[in-house]
């Protein structure tokens, strides 16, 4: 048994802020004190440090397919940013890699883990490709992983929806694809639109039909996030809304909040969907309307999806947005493509520059969001890797938001018309090392429901992280003292230590197999494969590379 | 003379970039030895590598006797820099000033982005001599290149500036997507040279076997310039443009523009 002697533990999910305490790792687990009698074999002093459970990003892109487009779209992202191999003083290695926006495999884990990290989840995974996305994330080690299965501009669901099929059809055909996909949730982006582009629609709002299927967009939401209730899925659907980045979509936003009435619904990298068009250049701040719904509607949940300055690529499954993006592309190269009429995928590399006035108030935009809500608990820290920012960039942005003479010096760097326009600079609120514990610890694993990650209490996995308390936030959470992973200690001073794998987490949802009747029937006569080929079992999770398939039950049933 | 010395049995390859006459001035053999190189992917001090001997800064001689060492004279701006034995892949890449004098052959990617100064190799070089690198657009955009030998598939694709000159001969594709810039091939060329060319000129020895279809026959002319080529060439590669300012004009590549020019002699 290991003891972590006399650390400040911040683990929100039991409501300890900054408390001393030991803490006990056994057999990869945290546990109870142990009596008199208890063998303690290992101690580390952590006096005076800040102890918090492994960090978990409930969204990005980090598998899926878009990636490996990314890569190859720019070779000069991998050139300049080479990481060299590395020996290992207990024996084995660190592969080289290399990338800055879209680094590969090996460099995802070891960077993540390095920050204090251990657990990712890609939010884009085509049913199309699952069996890519879980062969790449099962190539990236140090952390577990999980993946949201993307549906609503597929032609089965949208053939369902136009024909009005009976909703616990459609439960069926979610819990199937959830099921075999090993998915973790459910996500639909630019709900309809993928399909619509494909149609030759440009957009596609909220209420208005689809040209061929003609159901809309909040149809689509509708039928997906009462699936996902059904199914008792614990995350909410998982909703990149309509209209990502035009000016005025605030109110798309608001409208798809509603749209879910009352049901929960999750909008992630909000901070694309908050935009207005008051002032002479048409593009202004909505943060302050979007964050009181979201204070108002205790059903919604947010991930921020920041953006910070500097070379990055996007990579989104929204062809009609990235198609619509792609003459902003820096350097000049871009991919839209259909994926087995699944869904799309656009790549589009992108340079946020400070000096520019819509980038600088996107910026001041995602701040004012985080800043706005009050609640941690259903809002996440992300800057939607690699669209908003590279995930390397967490630390940068877990300072903006505790050190607010920190954020006003940032403030005064860019565009000035920007930065007059944003009320940024009013807003006093500081995160505490509480909050941030809980929007990228607690919340996250509540929200996926993780009931044994994300805390520090007796039964939990030891995924635990030490910072050494440094005034500046920046440098303390870009290198943990210790980070271990399941009672494991892979890190040690911000540099990987011991290389572990890490676990799938996958749901295993109930639903009616006689789904698989028409499903066989439509990929024999429509699809490139055999619907038993889409299918990845169990046993080929671990062949795919993860150490471990974690079962999750559905909570819920309807 | 600041000497290195490529040690025995030393396995795998090596990237040189940043070794440059300009990085080690001022430097000692023994602080030379401790910078670090990135071998087989590793990062590694130099003194593992090479033996090093000081001497004048402003030339730096690298002796080596196999093909290891990558990005040879890469982002070389000033000095010279000597290769003893054959190099690798990327030398001369993103060049900006300075001599880099290749004793031996040299490997794909030579001068790629470079943007001035002066190459010389003595022997044969291999595919995509001045190309642009892998995922950008634009190619070698300044400086000379003159090749005793004879080179691979993709001469000087992508090329927007400079002067490429080459006495054996070049492989297919050569003068690919050229945007601008000469190209002089002595001894002959692959197959569809000119592909895509833009503007440009290409001058080459003997005639190609056959050029791309988007070529227009502009039949016999008299280029003055030319003589005014032949001479400033003379001076860096002796007697690889052909004798004399009448050449026969191909007008292409017509799908592309076609602003370019490949001559012949007539
Ligand atoms: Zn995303």
């Amino acid at each position: 048994m290991l003891r972590l002697k006399g650390g400040r533990l911040y683990d929100p999910a039991r409501a300890i802020d900054g408390q001393v305490g030991d803490l006990y790792l056994e057999g990869g687990r945290i546990v109870a004190p142990p009596g008199p009698d208890g063998v303690i074999d290992g101690e580390i002093d952590v006096t005076g440090r800040v102890v918090m459970a492994g960090a978990i990003d409930l969204h990005t892109h980090i598998g899926g397919g878009k990636m490996n487009i990314a890569r190859m779209l720019l070779p000069e992202d991998h050139r300049g940013d080479p990481v060299p191999a590395r020996d290992l003083h207990g024996g084995g290695h660190l592969h080289g890699g290399c990338g800055h926006a879209a680094p590969a495999t090996w460099t995802t884990g070891y960077r993540y883990a390095e920050m204090g990290y251990t657990a990712c989840f890609e939010p884009a995974m085509l049913p199309a490709n699952a069996r890519h996305a879980h062969l790449e994330m099962g190539d990236i080690p140090m952390v577990d992983k999980g993946a949201y299965a993307m549906l609503g501009n597929d032609d089965f669901f949208l053939r369902l929806l136009s024909s009005g099929a009976d909703q616990r059809l459609i439960n069926d055909y979610v819990g199937w694809t959830l099921d075999a996909t090993q998915a973790m949730a459910i996500k639909v982006v630019n709900p309809g639109g993928i399909s619509a582009f494909k149609f030759n629609a440009r957009n596609l709002d909220l209420d208005e039909a689809h040209p061929h299927y003609g159901v809309t967009p909040r149809q689509v939401i509708q039928a997906l996030a009462r699936a996902v209730h059904d199914l008792g899925v614990a995350h909410p659907l998982h909703v990149h809304a309509s209209n990502l980045g035009i000016p005025g979509n605030a109110d798309t936003t608001l409208a798809t909040m509603a749209a879910a009435e009352g049901l929960p619904i999750h909008l992630t990298h909000i901070q694309f969907h908050s935009y207005g068009t008051e002032g002479a250049r048409r593009f202004s701040s909505e943060a302050e309307r979007i964050a009181a719904a979201i204070n108002r509607m205790a059903n919604v949940s947010a991930d921020v999806g920041q953006i910070l300055f500097g070379q990055t690529v996007t990579a989104s499954g929204d062809t009609m947005g990235q198609h619509r993006n792609h003459r902003h592309a820096s350097p000049d190269k871009w991919v839209v493509m259909d994926i087995e009429c699944d869904a799309g995928c656009g790549v589009v590399p992108f340079r946020y520059r400070d000096k520019n006035f819509v980038n600088a108030l996107q910026w001041a935009i995602g701040l004012e969001l985080f800043l706005r809500v009050s609640d941690p608990w259903r809002l996440f820290l992300t800057t939607d890797h690699p669209n908003g920012a590279p995930f390397t960039s967490y630390p940068h942005l877990i300072r903006l938001l505790m050190d607010r003479d920190f954020r006003n010096g940032k403030l005064d760097e860019i565009h000035a018309e920007a930065a007059a326009h944003s009320q940024l600079r009013s807003l006093a609120r500081e995160y505490s090392l509480y909050e941030i514990a809980i929007m990228t610890r607690a919340g996250p694993a509540r929200s996926l429901g993780l009931a044994d990650r994300g805390h520090l209490g007796p039964g939990a996995w030891a995924d635990v992280v030490v910072y050494r308390d440094e005034a500046d936030r920046e440098a303390m959470f870009a290198k943990p003292e210790y980070v271990f992973k399941d009672g494991e200690l892979i890190v040690r001073d911000g540099r990987v230590v011991k290389v572990v794998n890490g676990a799938l987490h996958a749901l295993k949802p109930e639903y009616d197999k006689a789904i698989e009747q028409p499903l066989r029937e439509y990929f024999d006569r429509y699809m490139t494969v055999k619907m038993e080929h889409m299918k990845i079992g169990d046993d080929e999770i671990c062949a795919c590379g993860a150490s471990k398939l974690i079962p999750h039950k559905c909570g819920r049933q309807a | 003379m600041t000497t290195l010395t490529l040690r025995e049995g030393v396995p795998g390859r090596v990237d040189l970039a940043g070794i440059l006459p300009d990085t080690l001035a001022g430097l000692a053999p023994a602080a030379i030895s401790t910078l670090s190189l990135e071998h087989d992917g590793r990062r590694v001090a130099l003194g593992e590598l090479f033996e090093v001997e000081g001497g004048d800064p402003d030339t730096l001689l690298i002796q080596c006797d196999r093909a290891c060492l990558d990005n040879l004279g890469a982002g070389l701006g000033r000095g010279r820099l000597i290769v003893e034995g054959p190099a690798g892949d990327g030398a001369g890449r993103a060049m900006s000033g300075g001599q880099l004098l290749l004793g031996g052959d040299a490997g794909d990617f030579l001068a790629s982005a470079m943007r001035g100064g002066t190459i010389h190799v003595a022997g044969n070089v291999g595919d995509w001599l001045g190309a642009a690198p892998i995922g950008e657009r634009t190619g070698m955009a300044g400086g000379v290149v003159a090749v005793a030998g004879s080179v691979g598939a993709r001469a000087g694709d992508r090329m927007r500036r400079g002067l490429i000159l080459i006495r054996g001969q070049a492989g297919e594709y050569c003068g690919s997507r050229l945007l601008a810039g000469t190209l002089v091939v002595a001894g002959g060329c692959g197959a569809l040279a000119g592909f895509g060319l833009r503007r440009g000129t290409l001058v080459l020895g003997r005639p190609p076997l056959h050029l791309p279809a988007t070529f227009n026959d502009a039949g016999p002319v008299e280029l003055t310039y030319l003589g005014l080529l032949g001479r400033h060439a003379e001076g860096i590669l002796p007697s690889v443009l052909p004798t004399g300012t009448r050449v026969r004009r191909y007008v292409g590549d017509l799908a592309f523009g076609g602003k370019g020019e490949v001559l012949v002699p007539a």
